[in-house]
């Protein structure tokens, strides 16, 4: 299936007025190019964070965006999948809100709109090598975002504060299912978690070999 | 009686659960009592206020840092480095002064970097960038992660009450389902141990009902239950007895009746043929000796037979008239020595003197004249001395008579069958004596006993109520 000439001119259009549309906006579609060699995927997320995330987040509370991208093949099933976890924390004293993901890469914005362009369009994400992918083969790209209202790591050290656990500070500690039968474990248990709150959303696209394009410029 | 197990079970869930609701109203109200005093806004305040201090603290920080380096003087820590334009960032900047130091403007203001103030200048002339930083108070920064932490902490608790609500009141639910399910399963058991034993009781009764005797229940329990299953065992038993004496007793009225019909029949002709054969002999002229002779034998046979036939009425009417008892006080060692005197060497006594009681002399002479006679008829049929010995003791408050021969015996078969009437281990006995012995003595209100082995000998022992009532 042939991809519509003016979807990159909406792609933009809704890059601009992403932020002045509010909740409304539409989430984008992903665009899937070549860069060199390599297969990369643009793509964003209107309205990330949320409002309800924003507020916590002004509160201190950091949250979490969870991405994942996947290329899918009819006949292979899942090519190449990747995930990225971006931490969103607001600086109380500097006021301002600092984006970090990939161990060692961040980003800080001054406003709520600066953050909201950050996801509305996160720049190329390198999916696989163009020498993976056979000609006239279509394929499936599937970006998923899960929003988190409060980051898992923290989510979790603040159970256990409250049920009165001794708080982990080992900060790759992975959030845990683990049901432990003291009264402490129980309350952890029924405290539950905020991870997955909402359902994910997903943009997606399907692509042959021959039909990307080439990209020029990088976001 | 299954219903009795449903509302014993029913009982101990009503109690285990009724607590549950005021109990759950209390236990909400009490957290959420407890999350309005953690989210007090007098608290919310304070922490804000630690945050607007530290905020000029850093101010402060930043703006001691510009004067420094706009003076070009240096404070205790403060690093600075520069590299031309196109160069890499030296090696001796920190990693995150680094990566901060890559992205973003040089906008010559003072940024926190983790730990550090650090300051981007704006690119000179020829491209060299210059970074200059200066390490932040340790308490201040210390204090400023302690207040995000806590104003973090805070607004969570604010904003995830109900979790919280939900991790407090949850393990509460369980705890009291579990203590329902205890109080379920503990009421069951103690249900079924004491509805079984009742619901038994109540299969027996039903079926003692339909009278069956055989229908003792075992006992199972040692407290009350227990006390019921022996009661109603004993009731049983009392029962199976009183089933046992009614039917010999009505056994023993027909055969009264028929002994008395038979006395009667029997008695009438007896005087007639007597008469009739005097008669004969009285006639005879006597001029025949050989028909004389013949008439003497015959009336003989005839004479003997009616007394024989005159002593089975005179028994069958003991047996059919038994009277009742006239009970005075006596010496019951007194009327013992009485038969050792008209038995002479073949009866032995053994008493205690002055252990008075009730009882109808001349029908327990009559008795013991009959159980002496039986024994010393069984000393001579085993070929042994003809010895019956007799005591009277006292035994709980009963007057106990012992008549002990060491004849034939008995077998059990036998032994069952002795107080029937007509039933006789002798030759020339009609059956009744042991019968009127057992009369005689359940007319006083007592019971007769028997133990008896084939080849050992027999004891006979009568248990007779001392007191003037018969009990």
């Amino acid at each position: 299936m042939r991809r519509p000439r003016f979807a990159p001119a909406l792609f933009v259009l809704l890059l601009v007025t992403g932020s002045t549309l509010a909740d409304e906006t539409p989430d984008p579609a992903v665009q899937v190019a070549r860069s060199g060699d390599r297969v990369v995927a643009r793509f964003g997320f209107a309205r990330v964070p949320s409002e309800t995330t924003w507020q916590s987040i002004l509160g201190g509370i950091p949250a979490a965006i969870d991405i994942t991208a996947r290329v899918r093949s009819g006949r292979r099933g899942d090519i190449v999948m990747r995930e990225e976890r971006y931490r969103i924390a607001y600086d109380l004293w500097e006021e301002r809100f600092d984006v970090a993901w990939s161990q060692d890469r961040s980003r800080s914005f001054e406003t709520a709109q600066d953050l909201r362009h950050f996801f509305a369009r996160i720049a190329e994400w390198d999916l696989l090598p163009l020498r993976d992918l056979k000609p006239s083969v279509p394929y499936r790209v599937e970006v998923a975002m899960i929003e988190h209202r409060i980051a898992p790591e923290k989510d979790e050290e603040w159970g256990r504060r409250i049920a009165g656990d001794p708080v982990t500070q080992n900060r790759d500690r992975e959030q845990t299912s683990e049901v432990s039968f003291s009264l402490q474990g129980l309350i952890r248990f029924f405290y539950g978690d905020v991870a997955n709150e909402g359902r994910p959303r997903v943009v997606a696209t399907t692509f042959t070999k021959e039909e990307l394009t080439v990209v020029t410029d990088s976001p | 009686m299954s219903r009795i197990r449903h509302k014993i079970v029913a009982l101990a869930l009503v109690l285990t659960l009724l607590p549950a609701v005021p109990l759950s109203i209390l236990t909400a109200k009490l957290l959420d009592r407890s999350a309005r005093l953690q989210t007090d806004p007098a608290l919310v305040d304070a922490l804000d206020a630690g945050i607007e201090e530290t905020r000029d603290a850093l101010a402060r920080e930043k703006a001691a840092l510009l004067t420094r380096i706009e003076h070009g003087e240096r404070g205790a820590g403060d690093r600075t480095w520069s590299w031309s334009a196109g160069a890499a960032i030296p090696d001796d900047v920190p990693p995150d002064v680094r990566t901060w130091a890559a992205r973003g403007d040089e906008t010559g203001v003072p940024e926190r970097v983790g730990a550090l103030l650090a300051v981007k200048m704006p690119a000179t002339r020829d491209g060299t960038r210059t970074v200059h930083a200066a390490p932040l108070p340790p308490e201040l920064v210390r204090r400023a992660e302690r207040i995000a932490e806590g104003r973090a902490f805070l607004n969570v608790l604010q904003t995830e009450r109900g979790r919280v609500r939900r991790g407090f009141f949850l393990p509460f639910i369980l705890a009291y389902a579990t203590l329902a399910i205890l109080a379920i399963v503990t009421g069951s058991v103690l249900a079924g141990r004491l509805a079984r034993p009742l619901e038994v009781l109540a299969e027996s009764a039903e079926r003692t009902s339909l009278g069956s005797t055989d229908t003792e229940v075992a006992r199972t329990d040692r407290g009350e239950v227990g006390e019921l299953q022996t009661a109603f065992n004993r009731m049983i038993r009392r029962l199976a007895a009183q089933k046992d004496e009614l039917s010999r007793l009505e056994r023993l009225a027909a055969w009264r009746e028929i002994a008395q019909s038979l006395a009667h029949e029997i008695k009438n002709p007896l005087t007639p043929i007597q008469l009739a054969v005097q008669e004969l002999r009285d006639r005879y002229p006597g001029n025949d000796d050989r028909y004389g002779a013949l008439l003497s034998d015959c009336g003989e046979i005839v004479d003997e037979e009616v007394a024989a036939l005159r002593r089975l009425v005179r028994e069958f009417s003991e047996f059919a008239r038994l009277p009742e008892p006239v009970r005075k006080q006596g010496d019951p060692a007194e009327l013992l020595r009485e038969l050792g005197k008209l038995y002479g060497e073949r009866v032995t006594v053994a008493a205690q003197d002055e252990r008075l009681a009730w009882f109808d002399r001349e029908e327990m002479k009559r008795a013991l004249i009959n159980l002496v006679d039986n024994g010393l008829a069984a000393c001579e049929s085993a070929g042994c001395d003809p010895v019956v010995n007799l005591r009277a003791a006292e035994e709980r408050g009963m007057l106990v008579i012992t008549v002990e021969d060491h004849g034939t015996g008995l077998s059990d078969d036998k032994r069952a069958k002795i107080f029937e009437p007509h039933f006789t281990t002798k030759t020339d006995g009609m059956g009744l004596g042991l019968p009127i012995v057992q009369g005689i003595v359940y007319g006083h209100g007592g019971t007769i006993e028997v133990e008896s082995e084939e080849g050992v000998g027999t004891t006979f022992r009568l248990l007779l109520p001392t007191g003037e009532e018969t009990g």
